[in-house]
């Protein structure tokens, strides 16, 4: 197998993969969006004719320009004089590579302050949103602004928490451009940012090509299905758009429904993993004696448990002889507010995985 | 008639515990739950609830643990030394000390309401001092999930104590007194408690009464619950917690807009966290018996 260097450290790949792919399978994470586990880059995608959105078309005003991608898995690599996308260079024998520098940050920030400011970002920016259910604006935000359904869930809110927000973003209110044309998802494309991943997963996975995207008058992207009703586009309604759309723009509609076999075959989306420490006893006694909440992680760095303490050290000194077996890394943060906070985290956890944290009477046995 | 002392903010406190009872032999547990307006205190003997206590936290936040506990264990006999395990669920920056566990509260009212109201709860909403919580569970009182708001004080303990204040009204009797109208006015048209004195002493001045007022919050209180409930969904059957439970201002209006009753208990539905607290606590303790063994 041949061997590259990322951030120093050596990896194997085998032919043909790209940077990212390399990357991902290593645990090393370069943020991406338009970019995903399971299908090939969408960056390259060509416009078509014409798109539609319900009974409306549209017409492309630029046909010969490529999807240049979203610009957020920019790497720097020894000997290249600028920085490259990772999601569409292949990886070759030699190469070092660096997934992090500030100018890699701040091109990454420059990329995503161009896709937020066609997208209602509110929530992201507001110094309250922890322990906020959304139903009432305390800053008075319009609706319109405020993240939508999916925050809590949202790829894009994720990979934003991640890269950083700079300065000088402005606000952007979306207009509801909800089609429900279909019992099984609904598309709003006023959340839809362009990213193409279901232009691409619908060709490389279903084999179709249902949708297609043209260009408007300031260049923007706009998504569609080639044909005025998805039926008549060929759509299978297999559902591995609805899969891989990082944004609230695409949504089941019925909860709880077997995934069809197509959509089972979309591997997870990569997201970054928390930063932890090794859960032994030389980086316990480190741990400052004061108000705060740790997570407890297992082997494979997934949550096992939240606790919200008034003596970090000591309570974790504990959980050192109680959950030796269960436990591989944990995380902490001072707090003072650290029931509070611990609700929080519960929160976040219990949304993405509908239930509790299994330390955190997440288990069968205690009922 | 002082006006200013008067404390519009109290409601009654009690101790209780199973007259003549005998709990040698039976293995004691307990659940502690400690929140930002009230404190409550379940002792079990045996699986079996046999003494607890309901007061106000208060400032001395951190005592607050020991004198709830103190207050149900009076009259039993039992020392606090004597209660084998202790499960304790605090807030904000408080937290039980003499706990063997901590567990979140959130896991504990569901399965406290699933012993107060009965298997057949899905939904459990917990109007409590200083949030709002739904909380989604099965019939074991497993969380499946939940939402609350701790930012917004409308429908919870404190905004209601805000509007008691306002309009001199003991806070045990707004709900009642806000049920007595001809007709149900349109809600006030800011729920928000900041804005409440200003919002109350207006329709006061244009000659509303003071249930109308009441009538408007409470209908305004309602409504925002209720669209909190709607973001995550109710399933029935749904159970009521938290001081604001024996509100039926708040409660029969939500009736309305649900368009179904929530269940009852003839117990205090403010205990469901310190009784979920105390069933854990039941457990835990067997389990540690087994683990020694």
């Amino acid at each position: 197998m041949a061997g590259l260097r990322i951030n120093g450290r050596k990896v194997y790949f085998s032919h043909g993969q790209t940077i990212l792919d390399v990357a991902a399978s290593s645990g090393i994470y370069i943020p991406h969006l338009c970019a995903r586990a399971g299908m090939p880059p969408a960056r390259g995608t060509r416009p078509v004719d014409r798109i539609y959105r319900g009974e409306t078309g549209f017409v492309t005003e630029v046909l010969d320009k490529a999807f240049e991608g979203c610009g957020l898995c920019v790497v720097e690599v020894e000997g290249m004089p600028v920085p490259i996308l990772s999601c569409s260079s292949p990886a070759r024998e030699e190469m070092q590579v660096y997934t992090d520098s500030p100018k890699i940050r701040e091109a990454r920030r420059e990329s995503l302050v161009r896709i937020l400011e066609r997208h209602p970002h509110g929530c992201l920016l507001c110094p309250e949103a922890a322990g906020c259910d959304r139903t009432l604006c305390s800053i008075n935000m319009p609706e319109e602004e405020r993240c939508c359904w999916k925050s809590g869930l949202c790829e894009l809110q994720r990979l934003t928490d991640f890269v950083g927000i700079r300065g000088g973003l402005h606000s952007f209110r979306a207009s509801r451009q909800l089609i429900d044309d279909n019992p099984l998802f609904q598309r709003d494309y006023s959340l839809c940012i362009g990213c193409l991943r279901c232009v691409t997963v619908c060709r490389s996975l279903a084999g179709k090509e249902v949708l297609g995207f043209v260009y408007d008058e300031d260049g923007g992207i706009l998504v569609g299905t080639r044909a005025p009703s998805l039926k008549e586009s060929g759509c299978i309604f297999c559902l591995a758009c609805v899969e891989v759309c990082p944004t609230g723009a695409m949504k089941d509609k019925k909860r709880g429904e077997k995934r069809s076999t197509l959509r089972r075959k979309v591997p997870p989306a990569v997201f970054p993993s928390l930063e932890c420490l090794e859960f032994n006893m030389e980086n316990l006694k480190g741990v400052p004696a004061c108000e705060g909440v740790y997570q407890l992680l297992d082997p494979k760095k997934e949550l096992f448990l939240v606790g919200g303490t008034d003596d970090l050290r000591a309570s974790l000194l504990d959980c050192q002889e109680r959950y030796r077996d269960k436990v591989a890394f944990y995380t902490f943060e001072r707090e003072p507010m650290f029931t509070t906070r611990e609700r929080q985290i519960i929160q976040e956890h219990v949304k993405q995985h509908g239930r509790l944290p299994l330390g955190n009477c997440g288990t069968d046995d205690l009922y | 008639m002082d006006e200013e002392s008067k404390e519009y903010w109290r409601w009654p406190e009690y101790n209780w515990h199973e007259e003549n009872g005998d709990w040698t032999g039976r293995t004691v547990t307990a659940g502690v739950d400690v929140g930002s307006v009230s404190s409550q205190a379940v002792i079990l003997a045996g699986g079996k609830m046999v003494a607890c206590a309901n007061m106000r936290t208060g400032h001395n936040s951190p005592e607050s643990a020991r004198r709830v506990v103190g207050w149900a264990l009076e009259g039993t006999g039992i020392k606090l030394e004597d209660i084998r395990y202790v499960v304790g669920t605090g807030y904000g920056r408080v937290k039980v000390p003499f706990a063997h566990r901590a567990i979140t509260e959130i896991a504990c009212h569901a399965r406290g309401a699933i012993d107060l109201y009965g298997e057949r709860v899905r939904t459990v909403l917990d109007m409590g001092g200083q949030d709002l919580k739904v909380i989604r569970c099965d019939q074991r009182g497993k969380v499946s999930n939940f939402i609350m708001n701790e930012k917004c004080a409308a429908g919870t303990g404190r905004g209601m104590e805000v509007i008691a204040d306002i309009l001199g009204v003991p806070i045990v009797e707004v709900g009642r007194r806000s049920l007595q109208i001809d007709e149900e006015p349109p809600p006030v048209s800011t729920v928000c408690v900041l804005f409440a004195k200003t919002e109350a002493l207006g329709l006061l001045r244009e000659g509303w009464s003071t249930e109308k007022v009441l009538a408007a919050y409470c209908r305004a209180m309602a409504e925002r619950v209720f669209t909190l409930m709607q973001e995550i969904g109710v399933e029935k059957e749904l159970a009521i917690t938290g001081g604001i439970s024996k509100n039926p201002g708040i409660v029969k209006r939500l009736e309305r807009t649900l368009g179904f009753e929530p269940l009852k208990t003839e117990k205090d539905s403010q205990l469901a966290g310190a009784l979920g607290a105390a069933l854990f606590a039941g457990v835990l303790y067997e389990k540690q018996k087994v683990q020694e063994k």
